[in-house]
């Protein structure tokens, strides 16, 4: 069955089907299959209508036992679903009508941890949900220290892995993950490889135990409250294997994911083509930042405040590439990559997130520290600011943070950031204030702007309105 | 000759995997055959590290192929799954 989109699908919707199930049913990994989700309108508070393709749901099992079923979401209803020992699948259930769910609860305070891990030229990426669920996606060429790291986080099993292709910059250290790890599942695009890495990653999973799953665009894989939206692939149509990527998107708070694996141009258009909202404030750039892909009309959709890349030192590959990094730039993204700045730990919670780096100094990045060590900051608030404001008129604002914190801040105007003088970095004083006067500039287009104040790596955002 | 097979394309290198210990080398692309795609595996004569010939050997890609699909086939059946509950 395939239904129109009426609306444009919201992520909202598909977080909201997802939950659903969490909440019916605790500890429960589920799938929702079919992208073909109609979504009306809503608000917070009321009941969404969802008429979905199909559900699948797989219930983790204490005792290994094994049993399918062929359900919809009504039968039988999902609060009878108990958390036992069953692994309950619901395949090729078409449901006609509407189904009703509720709308979303609110996001727990406790922080979810993303961690890109400098795996030299490689990709690696470990989500610590509030649950105390390990998510890993990818894991860097074989022998490059994700074991270690994972080790040296406390991570003792990895509940979902995630393979976004098949190269062996990414599956590579996945061999010595499903070693060292219990693994309970294992996500990938689907796409074989002949080499042998992928075999030998192929044969980790089989001994491993772990369960296989493949992701389509559309497929929501649910983590105890936290959803991923698999937006890429669709049927593995390139030739090219790092556009068949798994391409993930997910919301925790109010911060938006989306993991690019090594998607580009390809999977871009496919998405901006698609209509799915791309909009996130965190983006895995695709392709370790190569020109493969960060197309503007991509970059202007997703409009990402942090974008991660991934690349080894003195690589030989030209990653990340100056004019993609400047693409980047233009489009108002502050940038951190792992060739500059080591492992970045991203803590995530209902008020935002912070940033913290290995190593200190990122990449044309004018939020980054620029020498020495920084100070660091227990929060930061931003006081006022200046709106609206005139062109030609001055414009201040004023944060509050840690005393003696190194702070700097970036306005982002229709043509990028703001070089105005007044907007240099400084450190706050003995009371924990830092303020910034700059003059915006006559020929200044009107509209809303972005601020980004940075203070000790901890980032909040405001706007200002332009008349 | 040593088997290789080639993993991925990164701009004007190949990245090789070769076939016995899963060691990884990059060449220049171009001093593969032209039509050498994603996951062909190739016959190669190496001085060092640089390519002097490669062929590319399709038999040797239909096995990995066909070794390979079978296995993902189980896993896709959840084969390796049975034994699960056995297991302390």
């Amino acid at each position: 069955m395939r239904i129109k989109k009426k609306h444009k699908t919201r992520n909202l919707t598909f977080a909201g089907i997802a939950s659903l199930v969490v909440i019916c049913c605790g500890m429960v990994f589920s799938i929702i299959l079919g992208g073909e989700i109609v979504a009306s309108p809503i608000s917070a508070n009321t009941e969404i209508p969802i008429p979905l393709e199909k559900i699948i749901q797989l219930t983790f099992s204490a005792a290994g036992a094994q049993t399918a079923a062929a359900s919809s979401p009504t039968s039988p209803p999902l609060s009878t679903i108990a958390p036992t020992a069953t692994l309950l699948v619901l395949p090729n259930t078409t449901l006609e009508s509407t189904a009703t769910l509720p709308a979303l609860p609110p996001q727990s305070d406790i922080p979810l941890r993303f961690h890109f891990i400098d795996v030299g030229q490689g990709d690696s990426t470990l989500i610590q949900t509030p649950y105390g669920e390990n998510i890993l996606i990818d894991g860097g060429e074989s022998e490059t220290g994700v074991v270690q790291y994972l080790q040296s986080v406390g991570v003792q099993k990895i509940d979902l892995m995630v393979a976004t292709h098949p190269h062996s910059d990414h599956i590579g250290g996945l061999v010595q993950v499903l070693r060292a790890f219990p693994v309970a599942k294992v996500l990938t695009s689907g796409e074989a490889h002949t080499t042998g890495t992928y075999e030998n990653f192929i044969d980790g999973i089989a001994s491993a135990q772990a369960e296989y799953i493949e992701g389509k665009r559309g497929d929501i894989i649910q983590i105890n409250g936290l959803s991923l939206l698999v937006l890429n692939p669709l049927n593995n149509q390139y030739p090219d294997m790092n556009e068949n990527s798994l391409v993930l998107q997910f919301t925790y708070g109010n911060t938006t994911f989306l993991l690019m694996g090594d998607g580009g141009a390809d999977v871009e258009s496919a998405l901006l083509a698609s209509g799915v909202p791309l909009r996130a404030d965190i983006l895995k750039v695709g392709h370790h930042a190569s020109t493969s892909g960060s197309t503007p009309a991509f970059l202007g959709a997703v409009s990402p405040s942090v974008a991660l890349y991934s690349a080894g030192i003195g690589n030989s590959y030209n990653h990340p590439a100056p004019q993609t990094i400047t693409a980047i730039t233009n489009a108002g993204a502050i940038i951190y990559g792992t060739d500059k700045n080591g492992t970045i730990i991203l803590t995530v919670d209902s008020n935002g997130y912070q940033i913290t780096t290995q190593k200190a100094g990122g990449l044309s990045s004018p939020l980054s520290t620029p020498t020495g060590q920084p100070v660091s900051a227990s929060g930061v608030e931003i006081a006022s600011v200046t709106s609206p404001v005139s062109p030609g008129a001055y414009a201040t604002l004023t944060a509050n943070t840690t005393p003696g914190a190194s702070c700097s801040i970036t306005v982002y105007y229709k043509s990028g950031p703001s070089k105005a003088s007044g907007l240099e970095p400084r450190p706050a004083d003995s009371n924990g204030s830092v303020s910034w006067t700059w003059k915006v500039g006559l020929k200044t287009t009107s509209g809303n702007w972005r601020i980004v104040v940075n203070c000790g790596g901890i980032i909040k955002e405001t706007t200002f309105t332009v008349q | 000759m040593t088997k290789v097979v080639i993993d991925r394309f990164e701009g004007a290198f190949a990245v090789l995997i070769l076939g016995e210990d899963n060691d990884r080398l990059q060449v220049p692309r171009a001093s593969l055959p032209a039509e050498a795609k994603e996951g062909d595996w190739l016959q190669v004569e190496f001085q060092d590290e640089t390519v002097i010939s490669a062929v590319i050997d399709s038999q040797e890609a239909t096995d990995a192929k066909k070794r390979i699909a079978d296995k993902l086939a189980l896993l896709r059946s959840g084969a390796h799954l049975k034994n699960k509950a056995d297991k302390p």
